[in-house]
């Protein structure tokens, strides 16, 4: 039976190629699919509260609310078409269609709520996301008491 | 010229051992240490996306308040760099902000410099939009 440095022998190529494809290449995959979940958590919040401000300092007009949605789906490099909005307990639906129920005029002191609900990769690869999480965010304003408009 | 050999076979071992293994470590550890400074540049230039993000944001939403205007949005954008984004990675943030429509839109052109000298810079554009509060 060998014993010493002999049983220590190896190949430094094969010792790399090992190394980065089974510790450093799966580490860093999983260090840069954080990054894109944060960035889509962080969307969803964004857009539930602007969405939730704009239709508390507008006329109350959720399709106002929509448009903004979009821009910021935009502004995030999101697809418009995998993000879903719904207003004051309602139905969510898809901010590219009219909303299937609304939160009603802006009375003053009212509560209106958005929800926006999105789908974040897993897992990026070099050869594209595997797996989602479905993140959720929502945001409750209130209608000014004393605001000027109806 | 040989040595005696040393009590215990120590000689023997430390013989065993000579070879390229000092070369093929330089070189293995070499690529292992680029690979590790791409990664981390990899991770700093997320934190900073992560920054120019909020940068944007918090300008947006800071001159869509009552009465403000686009010079306050940018007042508050080089704040949260300043704060944030020092330095090199600071100086490749180029930003503006624009007010109308009920809507207060920041944009940034960004590039950030890569650690390696094969690797392109980062480049990238972000914006970010609020509403504006009206009377």
């Amino acid at each position: 039976m060998r014993e010493g440095p002999k049983a220590q022998r190896g190949s430094a190529p094969i010792e790399l190629v090992l190394g980065i494809g089974v510790i450093l290449i799966p580490l860093a995959l999983l260090a840069l699919s954080f990054a894109p979940l944060l960035e889509r958590i962080v969307f969803a919040r964004i857009a539930a509260a602007e969405a939730a401000r704009e239709l508390v300092l507008s006329d109350g007009s959720e399709a106002s609310a929509l448009r903004l949605v979009r821009q910021i789906a935009l502004n995030h490099d999101v697809g418009a078409g995998g993000v879903d909005i719904g207003f004051c307990d309602g139905e969510t639906g898809p901010v590219t269609s009219p909303p299937r129920s609304g939160c009603g005029p802006p009375v003053k002191g009212k509560m209106v709520k958005v929800v926006i609900v999105t789908r974040a990769p897993a897992f990026v690869t070099p050869y594209g996301a595997v797996g989602g999480i479905t993140i959720r965010a929502s945001q409750i304003e209130m209608v000014g008491l004393y605001r000027s408009t109806p | 010229m040989h040595s005696k050999p040393l009590p215990g076979g120590v000689g023997r071992r430390m013989g065993d051992s000579r070879g390229f293994a000092t070369m093929n470590f330089v070189v293995a550890a070499g690529f292992s240490m680029l690979f590790f400074v791409l990664l981390a540049n990899l991770l700093v230039v997320q934190y900073g996306r992560g920054v120019v993000r909020m940068a944007l944001d918090e300008g947006a939403r800071h001159g869509a308040r009552f009465g403000a205007d686009a010079a306050r949005c940018e007042a508050r954008v080089g704040e949260v760099l300043t704060g944030l984004l020092g330095g090199r990675m600071g100086s490749g943030v180029s930003y503006r902000c624009v007010t109308g429509a009920g809507r207060t839109m920041a944009g940034a052109v960004v590039t950030f410099p890569a650690w390696l000298p094969a690797v392109p810079d980062f480049r990238f554009e972000m914006a970010a939009v609020a509403a504006s509060e009206r009377e």
